[in-house]
């Protein structure tokens, strides 16, 4: 089921020279300003080029999903929310470099590899950052992003390069290509139902297949990818194990791939997880979606087996909420009731 | 698709005293709506704080923005707070007598069973309150019903034995009855009882309605004509409904310095009682002179006086008599029980017994209250009759004056 190998012409992309017509061809956007400048891999634009647009279409004709619609409000956000929510307010989505200046803001909860316990293994196979110096933004790709290959040292276009022109038919984490949204390492199902795409809509049996782990078993979750950067919030070994986080009796700060079934000395059976989404319960949330260890697109029945994960409360991109919440936290409960049933 | 929306409606948190107004000052500023979870749970210990570390330090279990009974202090205290609430819950605490939430840490644990309470000495907050369900409001006098501030909170649910001095089972379940919350460690239900202190007694075996008496904690104690006192017996709040009217534990156990039915935090008193029993403050007995001569401010402070009407009509010597002949009997020895301490006939602990109307039995070389000892109690026989009725051939007793 490839989605993200690009077609078409190879100059759509690329510039041999960054030279036509006497004038340069290469352009790297920084939201609403650019720099004419070479990029690498030869490319013409930078992530932005593609990714953001300033009409409302948050998919292209082409296909090309957009992040950020820097100019307008969207319409139907894709899963990862809109970048442009945090163009107006940096605490409703990841400040990332080029739509946003601001710039020295280490990721809430980062554990270097500095941090007790030492002994840990960032990222298991080496991605993500070891340390965040003053100065340093998160980037959509590389060392310190989300998308690509995210080993030390690492920039944008190193990450992602060939991303685009492999082969994506199965997602298994192997390679970029063959990663969740080019998320290195991270497995799940990308939704490619026509009207539904990437969840341009959703509902309980059209989503994204989130891939998750019954208690920080595994290193290819898309709670993994996010505690690479906010390590106290995730309890895998190589992420620097559970004391953070603490275990189900009780949590100190909120689990992230934890099954229900483990929850309080696993008795779910009469737990209010075993209620969730009251009073549609048992109902696939799209306000508050659940991982599993083997994601579906469909799977529309939440079980003891469903797993908590980053973006059962979280958009990645951005909300139009505080803390990129998937609801108004400020206003309600609304989201935080779909798995705390007896909180009502 | 949709950002943000969701299924709203009204549950037990939604209708609750903190679901409608809880807030941390600082978080209601930034936005947070009253009720929101965040003002006690910070969900990764960072809202308010420096990112990623939680108010006050390291991270607290439940993701509370502090650990155990310091959150619920966070608000309910009278300075200083973070929050809205005015209740002083932690100067009563603070109190000589008091449920010691922060003698205990890291022990409660949400959805514990009895084995786990038994095992894990401790009393914290939410052992009788549900924050997610409590209303504001204390109980009213005369039903033992669970109040609005401690609903949704589990208790020992007792299956009562009908015969005399029998201790019941118990399952956990969400109590419907405030004793229930209070056998949870008073009683038997707790099996590690003696151990968690040896002076404490089995409230649940006491309190039993299958006894020969006990206070109507449990159930009414009937409309027969010798079950129930008569209403002239009882002060204004609790002259109605006799026989069927039951009662609360925080009826007599609370703020000696606030005689509302604010519960039982913590009191000056001992045993975290409302008033002074069975001494009063001079340290010494109470006995029935207190009450005639209105000595050691009895109406005042006397435990029992709160609810009980225990002086009667002028007997002519200026002086008021009793409502219950047996406190002034007639005849040879008159008078003798005027200066005899209340605990030489009635229990120092005076939840049940296996005599009628509270009267304790003398057992030699049995102590059942050790904290008052065992050498006032007179009683090996007892015959209840209406509180006109009373001779001396009601009462086997080992006093000054012996009758039988």
């Amino acid at each position: 089921m490839p989605q993200a190998k690009v077609t078409g012409m190879c100059s759509n992309c690329h510039t041999m020279h960054n030279s036509m017509g006497g004038a340069t061809v290469a352009v790297e956007y920084r939201g609403s300003s650019t720099t004419i400048d070479p990029q690498s891999s030869l490319v013409k634009y930078n992530c932005h080029g593609c990714h953001i647009s300033t009409a409302t279409d948050t998919i292209c004709s082409d296909g090309t999903p957009i992040v950020c619609n820097i100019n307008a409000n969207y319409e139907d956000p894709l899963a990862g929310g809109n970048f442009y929510e945090m163009t107006a307010d940096e605490t409703k989505g990841h400040n990332v470099a080029g739509v946003t200046s601001t710039a020295d803001i280490a990721p809430p909860g980062f554990k270097a590899l500095s941090d007790p316990p030492t002994a840990f293994t960032q990222g298991g196979s080496g991605w993500g950052p070891s340390s965040w110096s003053a100065g340093t933004q998160v980037t959509c790709a590389g060392e310190y992003g989300c998308h690509g290959d995210r080993s030390s040292g690492y920039d944008g276009w190193q990450a992602v390069k060939g991303g685009h022109h492999g082969d994506d038919t199965t997602i298994d984490g192997s390679t970029v290509a063959k990663s969740y949204r080019f998320l290195a390492g991270i497995e799940g199902v990308e939704l490619n139902t026509t009207d539904y795409k990437w969840e341009q809509q959703a509902d309980s049996t059209h989503h994204n297949g989130y891939q998750g782990a019954s208690a920080y078993g595994n290193d290819n979750t898309i709670s993994y990818l996010c505690g690479e950067c906010h390590g106290d919030y995730h309890g895998h070994t190589n992420l620097g194990g559970t004391g953070e986080v603490g275990d189900s009796t009780p949590w100190l700060r909120h689990p992230t791939d934890f099954a229900f079934s483990g929850v309080r000395d696993n008795n779910y059976t009469g737990s209010e997880y075993a209620e969730y989404n009251t009073p549609n319960t048992n109902v696939y949330s799209t306000l508050a979606p659940i991982a599993e260890t083997s994601p579906s697109t469909t799977t529309s029945t939440v079980t003891s087996d469903s797993i908590v994960m980053c973006l059962s409360c979280h958009r990645a991109h951005g909300s139009p909420y505080y803390k990129l919440m998937r609801w108004d936290n400020k206003a309600n409960n609304s989201g935080c009731i779909v798995c705390h049933t007896s909180k009502s | 698709m949709f950002l943000g929306s969701g299924v709203a409606y009204a549950g037990p948190y939604t209708n609750s005293a903190h679901g409608t107004s809880a807030s941390r000052t600082a978080l209601g500023d930034a936005g947070f709506a009253d009720g929101n979870c965040v003002h006690c749970h910070e969900q990764h210990m960072s809202i308010g704080g420096s990112e990623p570390a939680p108010i006050g330090g390291a991270p607290s279990i439940y993701m509370g923005f502090a650990e155990e009974e310091n959150l619920c202090y966070g608000c309910h205290v009278s300075v200083g707070g973070v929050g809205i609430a005015t209740d002083d819950i932690e100067a009563e605490i603070a109190k000589s007598s008091a449920h010691k939430a922060g003698d205990y840490s890291n022990k409660h644990r949400a959805g514990e069973t009895l084995a786990n309470i038994s095992a894990n000495k401790h009393v914290e907050c939410t052992d009788c309150h549900n924050p997610h369900e409590a209303i504001t409001g204390n109980h009213v006098a005369g039903t033992n019903v669970v109040s609005k501030a401690l609903k949704g909170v589990s208790g020992a649910v007792a299956s009562f034995s009908s015969s005399n001095w029998t201790a019941p089972s118990y399952n956990l379940e969400t109590a419907t009855k405030e004793y229930e919350i209070c056998f949870k460690c008073h009683s038997s239900a707790n099996t590690n009882l003696a151990a968690w202190d040896s002076s404490w007694t089995d409230v649940g075996l006491e309190f039993s309605p299958g006894n020969a008496s006990a206070h109507p904690v449990a159930a009414g104690l009937g409309t027969g004509p010798l079950d129930a006192l008569t209403a002239a017996q009882m002060t204004d709040d609790w002259n109605d409904n006799m026989g069927t009217q039951t009662m609360y534990c925080s009826d007599c156990h609370g703020d000696s310095a606030d005689d509302t039915t604010s519960g039982p935090h913590g009191s000056s008193s001992p045993t975290i009682l409302k008033g002074l029993w069975p001494k009063n403050s001079a340290n010494d007995w109470w006995r029935l002179n207190d009450a005639r001569l209105e000595r050691y401010g009895f109406t005042a402070d006397c435990l029992c006086k709160k609810c009980h009407v225990i002086l009667g009509p002028d007997i002519g010597d200026g002086l008021l008599g009793f409502q219950n002949r047996a406190h002034l009997p007639a005849g040879r020895g008159a008078g003798q029980h005027l200066n005899y301490a209340c605990v030489m006939c009635h229990g120092a602990l005076p939840h049940g017994s296996n005599f009628g109307r509270l009267i304790t039995e003398k057992i030699p070389g049995y102590a059942y209250h050790p904290v008052y000892g065992w050498d006032k109690p007179a009683i090996s026989v007892f015959i209840k009759r209406s509180p006109t009725a009373y001779s001396a051939g009601h009462c086997k007793a080992e006093c000054a004056v012996q009758h039988f």
